[in-house]
Formats: C-alpha cells, structure tokens, sequence
C-alpha cells in the first residue's frame, strides 16, 4: 500500500516537473517570438513586391519554357491560371502597402505589375502571337519588383 | 515469404503514402526561399512521425485497440471529444486542401480549369472510398506515388547541387526580416509531416489487416524504413527547388510553379510526373484522411465500422464519410487557393498537435492495452521530446502565421 501510494507521488512529481518543464519552454518561445517581433518581419511594401515578382518570374518561366518545349501547353495553360489568381489585386496591394520608399515608385511597380498580370491572365502559349514581348515585359516586371523587396 | 511481401508493400505504401498536398506545398517553398536550410525540419519531423506510427502499430497489433479506441476507452468519451473535435477541423481543412491538389494535378494535366475539376476530383474520392477494397485504397495510390522518387532522378540529372547550396543545410540564409517567414514554414513542414491523421489511418489500417503480435516486426520496418524513404522524397523537393527555383526568383506560391524544377530537369517529361506525383500523392492523402474521419468518429462513438464492410452493414461509418466529404468539397470550392489551404491546414494541425499526441504518453506505458510490449525510457523519452516540439511549435504558430503573412 504504502509502496503504491510512494508510486503515485513520484508519478505526480514527475507530472509537475514535466509541466513545468513544457511551460518554461512555450513561454521562453513565446517570449522570443513576442520580444522580437519587429525585427523578424519584413515591411508589407517588401512583402508584397516580392510576392509579386517571384510569382510573375514563375510565369516568365513557364511562358519561357512553354516556348522551348520544356513544358507542355496544356500545363503551362493550368499553372497560368495558378499565376492570374495569385495576382489578382496585387497593383492595389502595392499601392496600399506601408514601408514604400516613395508613392512614386509604388504606383510604378503597381503600373508595371497590373501590365504583367494582363499578360498571366492571357498567356501567348502560340507562336502566332507576340510571345517574346510578352516575355521581355514578365522578366522586366518582375526584376524591378524583386529589386524593391531588395532582393 | 509472405512476411517478406507483406514488409515490401509495407515499405512502398509508407514511401508513397508520406508524401502529400502539405508536403509538396512546404517543401517546394522552404527549397525555393531557403535553400537547404529546411531540411533539418523535415528530418525533424520525419523522427517523429517514425516514432508516432510505430507506436500507434504496436497498440493496435498488441492489445487490438486502435489509437482512437484506446482514448476514448482510457480517457473517457468526454476528453476524447477534445482530440475529436480539433481533428475534424484539421481535417476538413486538408481535405478540402488535398482534393484541390487533385484538381490541380488534373488540371496540369489536362489544362482544365481546377476549379472546374474539383468537383470531379471529390466525386473521384467519393467513389473511392465507397466502392474500394482496403487493400486497394492503402496500396494503389501508394505505389502510384513511387513516381516521387523521380525528383531525385531530376537532381542527378541537374547534377547534383551545386557547391554554394550545400552550407545552407547547416547555415541557413535568412535576410533581414525574413525570420519569422522561415520560422513560419518549419512550424508548417513539421505540421505538415506530423500528421495526427496518419497516426489514427495507421492504427486502424493494422486492425482492418488484422495485425496481431507477430504484425509487430512488419511495424517497425514500415515505420521506420517506409517514413525513413519518403522523407527521402520530399527532400528531394526541397533539394531541387533549391536549386532551379531560387536562383529564378521563384517563390514557390502556386502547385504548378514547384513543378518547374521537374521540367527544368526533364523537360515536358518532367512536368508530366510531377502531375502525376501530385495527383497520386493527394489522392491517396485525401482517401487517407476520409477514411480517418470515419475511424475517428465510429470509434469514439461505437459505431460499426471497416472498409472491408459492405456500406449497409456500417451505414453510420459510411455516411460520416459522405457528410465529412461533402463539406470539405464546400470549403474547396470557394476558390480559395490549394497552397493557402494547405498552409492554414498545416498550421491549425500544429495547433492541436498536443491534443492528439498527449494520450500516446499514458497509453504506451499501460501494460492492460501492451503487455509486455510497453514503452522503454528511450521511447518514453523520446515521445516526450516530440510532445514539447508540438507544443512549442502550436503555441508559435499562429503568431507565425500573422507575422509572415502566411508564408
């Protein structure tokens, strides 16, 4: 009896010690995590103009290697749809986000990503359009958005 | 010999069956924006999911419980609503999120709209699940899913990464305010690997193949070898995402752009078995996690249940099934993106990881559920390890989530 009962209490000891253990480390987390913050995140201006020109340097890409035979149309034709919705409203996006340098370049690059996301929506996947164009401005679009989320 | 056939097909299942929408997702993404410098938390993850399906093997070879039944049996039905309730949300979210991943995959295939074929793809499922063998749910898509071994065809072809990607597997490069996205997608690569769903599917997967004691060797294996290799696969994604899509300035952000690393290698070939890869590896997911639900439910309610049962002899379990899936397609079809989906999913799973995982701790060391076959210290040690990785990574992932953006 006496023995179980010593048993019970190591157990419940060892509960305590393990609970206490496991919160001393969420909150050290949750501390650092709280603590620095600030420091962890970027700006929504750089977010937002990284997002843009990495997905508008996937749709280069795909446009580039559509062309080449890297890539069959009927894929390219589906990871443009991907592409047209991830830029759905990223212009105004640019435009909205804090941290820009100045309006000025924001409105470019919001310009210039509304330009590109015309052509995410409608691809030139033929060679009977002017694909290279379209490429020269994807490529462009997306080195000058990447190079403002200091990339 | 059977034993010998029955370790293979093990092994194969687990290599296909590791990989799924939310390890396609945070994998090509950690490749694309960090390099290698995500690995350790697939290989983090990796260990624990070992660790987590072996148990939940054991428990059901030995003492014929499955991990749901032994919850709800030790615990009570009250608390067992707990893990219930936090896994049908988690749930409906990655289902919703893997059935867009067969869209997708479709889609890339076919060049039709995935919003169009999402219906198709839960009908797909649907049929699936109604009509199927166990043996043919587990195995098929599985093996189908072997095709993910082909992104290490693909680096070999590209030959093998190139000499400034290899220091960041042990030093990372994170810019200036980028911490909190990193710290984000290894809290999502870790709730993406440590799937509570895979934990409940396995244990009730042994009972429908009637594992007994002798079952325990096969366990192991799989657990082991199975998972060992397809953590092999989906660091293959990382490894050349790395190394075509980040020097491109490419984020990763939609399924069909992590597929360019295949094609850069392979060329049209390439963008096919990624298709491919993707459309065997969620399907076999989103049959997984249906069939997850119904355990979980049935189980924790008594309800009958069994693929192997014809629909009328457990109606309820079939039906939950249905309902389950009927939802999931609802949320799938608002439109919202896979990968979103997938990354909140992931992340709401890191959030009640805890809640899932706790019983694991009590259960394992009952001798009236495994006899002689109970956790040692090192497991014991080890299952805790993991339970204070879950809970760190559920308290942190939602801040995350916020700080981020959303990866």
């Amino acid at each position: 009896m006496r023995v179980t009962i010593q048993q019970e209490r190591t157990g419940i000891n060892r509960a305590r010690s393990v609970r206490t253990a496991v919160g001393r480390s969420i909150l050290f987390v949750s501390l650092a995590v709280l603590a620095t913050g600030c420091q962890m995140t970027q700006s929504p201006f750089v977010r937002v103009t990284g997002e843009t020109g990495a997905e508008l340097a996937a749709a280069a890409t795909t446009l580039q290697y559509a062309h080449e035979g890297q890539l069959t149309h009927l894929y390219a034709q589906a990871a443009f749809e991907g592409y047209a919705s991830a830029l759905t409203g990223a212009d105004q996006e640019i435009i909205a986000a804090e941290g820009a340098p100045s309006q000025e370049l924001a409105r470019r690059l919001a310009d210039l990503s509304r330009e590109a996301a015309a052509v995410a929506e409608q691809p030139c996947l033929t060679a009977s359009c002017n694909w290279q164009g379209q490429l020269t401005l994807l490529r462009q679009a997306s080195a000058e958005l990447i190079e403002a989320a200091g990339g | 010999m059977k034993n010998v056939l029955a370790i293979a097909l093990g092994i194969l299942t687990a290599i296909g069956g590791f990989v799924d929408v939310g390890a396609v997702a945070t994998a090509g993404q950690a490749g694309a924006k960090f390099g290698l410098g995500l690995v350790w938390a697939m290989l983090l993850g990796t260990l624990a999911i070992m660790l987590l399906v072996e148990m939940s093997g054991r428990l059901a070879a030995v003492s014929g419980h499955t991990y749901a039944e032994a919850i709800r049996e030790r615990f009570g039905f009250k608390f067992y609503l707990l893990p219930l309730t936090s896994e049908l949300i988690a749930n409906v979210i990655m289902l919703a999120a893997e059935i867009g991943g067969v869209a997708v995959a479709l889609s890339l295939l076919t060049g039709v709209s995935w919003h169009l074929l999402y219906p198709a793809a839960a009908l797909l499922v649907w049929v699936t699940v109604w009509r199927a063998p166990f043996s043919l749910i587990e195995n098929g898509p599985a093996l189908l899913g072997l095709i993910t071994l082909s992104f290490w065809f693909a680096i070999v072809r590209l030959g093998g990464p190139p000499g400034p990607l290899v220091p960041t597997l042990w030093s990372p490069s994170v810019g200036h305010g980028e911490l909190a996205e990193y710290l984000y997608l290894a809290a999502a690569i870790l709730g993406a690997v440590i799937s509570p769903y895979l934990v409940f599917f396995y244990s009730s997967g042994a009972r429908e193949e009637k594992w007994t004691k002798r079952s325990e060797g096969i366990n192991l294996v799989t657990a082991i070898v199975g998972m060992g290799f397809g953590s092999i696969t989906a660091i293959g994604l990382i490894v050349l995402s790395a190394m075509v899509l980040g020097p491109m300035g490419i984020g990763g952000g939609t399924l069909g752009e992590i597929g360019l690393g295949m094609a850069a290698a392979l060329g049209r070939v390439g963008g096919v078995l990624f298709a491919i890869a993707l459309f065997a590896t969620c399907f076999g997911a989103s049959l997984e996690v249906v069939l997850s639900v119904g355990y979980n439910l049935s189980q924790g309610l008594g309800w009958e249940w069994g693929e192997e049962k014809l629909p009328a002899e457990a109606p309820r379990f079939n039906l939950a099934m249905i309902v389950f899936l009927l939802i999931a397609s609802g949320i799938g079809m608002l439109g919202i993106d896979p990968i979103q989906l997938t990354l909140y999913g992931a992340t709401f799973t890191a959030l009640v990881l805890p809640i899932s995982l706790f019983p694991f701790l009590v259960i394992m060391n009952d001798s009236a559920y495994l006899e002689d076959q109970t956790n040692g210290r090192f497991t014991n040690i080890a299952t805790l390890a993991v339970l204070i990785l879950a809970s760190v990574v559920a308290l942190v992932a939602i801040p995350l989530l916020i700080l981020s953006g959303g990866g």
